[in-house]
């Protein structure tokens, strides 16, 4: 499952693996056969829904085996333009509602594939994610605040250099109003926590820069000590550049 | 007090948020439970039915980490599934055992493949299977695998003649449920079925003028239908007005307002400059005035331009102080096309 793999990638990175026990050939051969002809994923061969967040898995985990042989990034790229909806975010698809979480990873895939400047209405996009902010930040227009946005729209406009733009006191209230009496942050505050929404507050939190938590790079979603921990770096392209097609 | 717990933990596994990417674990219950106490197949070690197979463990290694600490009827009912699916065995109880899985963790993906691999083999009745999916819907409607399943049935049927009435029965429990638009969306397209979505969506804004997905849900209709053509984007613009007038601060309809403005083909700013203003004089509405600063911005003309930098300096100084950094921005952008006119 293209969702599994790019988390037991991403956990080798932050455990310090080097990645010397993958068959990574098998894995970037895989891609191919997820890949549709809308440029979308499935998440396994065996036919199964298609949309925007395994785009971000196959551009993440090509990014961190350094292989972008797997499949065409010309049509992902394309299917993630097209996903942009008429109010600026991205749907998971072309036609459906602009949401936070698709709108991460199209816009973390975009990243990774080096076509951030794709991005048909950057204004839009960049209003429509300042717009979500509430005290925290929700996931669509008049929705209620939720503190996994504060990472998904959070990493959203630190990938569009405008995070600078939000009020990051206000969103770390609510992140930590959020928080539980015996510990872990729920959705909302007086919700029961659970793991999606600590790691996310927590994340979220790390980005506002204003408490003592480690820096999280936005585009993979977890540390940047793990993001640079790289056992393939001699595979690597172009210096700086995460383009398969530069 | 069994059927209390079983309450609880339909309530805790209907109510738990899952956010979009990439999650799709669902909840594993802490305690047994059954759901149909005489249909369950739980304990399989003493059910004649299932002495011939032999259950395989689950095998996470020598040194697990973070093991789940599964229920006994989750164990084993796992481990006689992975016992079925190593024979490959598509079978009734393989799909009465999907079930079961299914009902444990809704987001087992290979539950519902596997699922489906049975139905094929068995040359199920899909009509009835529609109906067990309709059922569990109810309790997890915001699963994934679920949905998909739901498709490939009406696929394989080619029947939509349930769906939008379905869909609409799910929306009333959660009218921006993403998956369901998302279904509805899907049978519309598939099946090209557009008549009366757009009444559709209209009702729904009658009840809730600030369903954002009710807005996408129509916007999606027309650029499918007629397109955006003058007359269309008239029409359009004069039901978002009425909607508007009732909330004028609704960010939902401003947005659509927006999307009908960009469609770029047709002038009609001076239309949607007069509303919006109209708007303004009566209410300090911030989306108003964020789309008069839009509307500005296209006019190029430095009287304009000057205009929307007032109106930004007055939303990030009082309106809309939240966002005083982004209007501070935005004021630059202004600046610079002034500077670049």
């Amino acid at each position: 499952h293209i969702a599994m793999s790019y988390t037991a990638l991403s956990v080798l990175k932050i455990v310090g693996d080097d990645f010397s026990r993958l068959n990574r050939k098998s894995i970037i051969n895989a891609l191919r056969s997820l890949q549709c002809d809308n440029g979308s994923f499935m998440p396994v061969a065996t036919e199964s829904e298609n949309d925007m967040r395994f785009v971000f898995c196959a551009c993440a985990i090509s990014e961190m085996l350094h292989d972008w042989s797997g499949f065409d990034p010309k049509k992902a790229v394309e299917f993630i333009v097209e996903s942009q909806s008429y109010d600026g975010g991205f749907g998971l698809r072309r036609g459906t509602e602009g949401h936070g979480g698709s709108t991460y990873c199209a816009v973390a895939a975009l990243s990774l594939l080096g076509a951030i400047d794709s991005v048909r209405d950057r204004t839009g996009l960049i209003r429509w994610c300042i717009s979500r902010q509430g005290d925290g930040f929700s996931g669509r227009p008049n929705k209620s605040s939720d503190s996994c946005y504060s990472f998904w729209i959070g990493a959203t406009l630190k990938m569009l250099d405008a995070y600078d733009l939000t009020c990051p006191e206000r969103n770390r209230e609510f992140n930590m109003s959020c928080q539980s009496s015996f510990g872990g942050f729920g959705k909302v505050p007086e919700a029961r926590p659970d793991l999606l929404h600590s790691y996310m507050g927590l994340c979220g939190l790390s980005l506002m820069g204003l408490d003592d938590l480690q820096k999280i790079d936005p585009v993979f979603g977890f540390g940047v000590r793990a993001a640079a921990h790289d056992p393939l770096e001699h595979l690597k392209t172009t210096r700086g550049s995460k383009s398969p097609s530069s | 007090r069994k059927r209390r717990r079983r309450e609880a933990q339909r309530t805790q596994r209907g109510s738990l948020y899952f956010c979009v990417p990439p999650s799709c674990v669902a909840s594993t219950p802490m305690t047994d439970f059954e759901v149909q106490e005489d249909k369950t197949m739980y304990p399989f070690s003493t059910n004649p039915e299932w002495s011939d197979i032999t259950p395989l463990k689950q095998d996470d290694g020598p040194n697990p980490v973070v093991s789940i600490l599964y229920s006994k009827r989750f164990s084993e009912s796992m481990d006689y599934f992975r016992a079925i699916l190593q024979k490959d065995e598509r079978s009734p109880r393989a799909l009465r055992l999907c079930s079961e899985i299914i009902d444990l963790n809704s987001a087992n993906y290979t539950a519902w493949h596997f699922r489906r691999a049975c139905l094929k083999e068995l040359d199920s009745n899909l009509t009835e299977e529609l109906k067990y999916v309709s059922e569990i819907t109810l309790q997890t409607p915001k699963n994934y695998q679920l949905w998909f399943h739901r498709r490939k049935l009406v696929e394989w049927l080619n029947d939509p003649s349930l769906e939008l009435e379905f869909t609409a029965k799910v929306l009333e429990s959660d009218s921006k449920n993403y998956h369901v638009w998302s279904h509805r969306s899907w049978v519309n397209q598939h099946f090209n079925l557009w008549d009366g979505e757009l009444a559709f969506t209209k009702s729904l804004l009658e009840q809730d003028l600030r369903n954002n997905s009710a807005f996408n849900h129509r916007y999606t209709v027309v650029k499918h239908t007629t397109g955006f053509t003058r007359e269309v984007i008239q029409s359009e613009s004069r039901f978002v007005f009425e909607l508007i007038t009732k909330a004028p601060n609704n960010e939902s309809a401003w947005n659509y307002l927006r999307g009908l403005f960009d469609t770029n083909e047709f002038s009609q700013h001076d239309e949607f400059q007069r509303f919006t203003e109209d708007v303004i004089s009566g209410t300090k509405s911030v989306h108003a005035y964020s789309f008069l600063v839009d509307i500005l911005m296209r006019r190029k003309q430095n009287s304009d331009l000057l205009r929307a930098v007032e109106i930004c300096k007055n939303l990030g100084s009082e309106l809309d102080e939240i966002r005083v950094k982004y209007w501070k921005y935005v004021e630059k952008l202004i600046r610079q096309q002034i500077q670049d006119e």
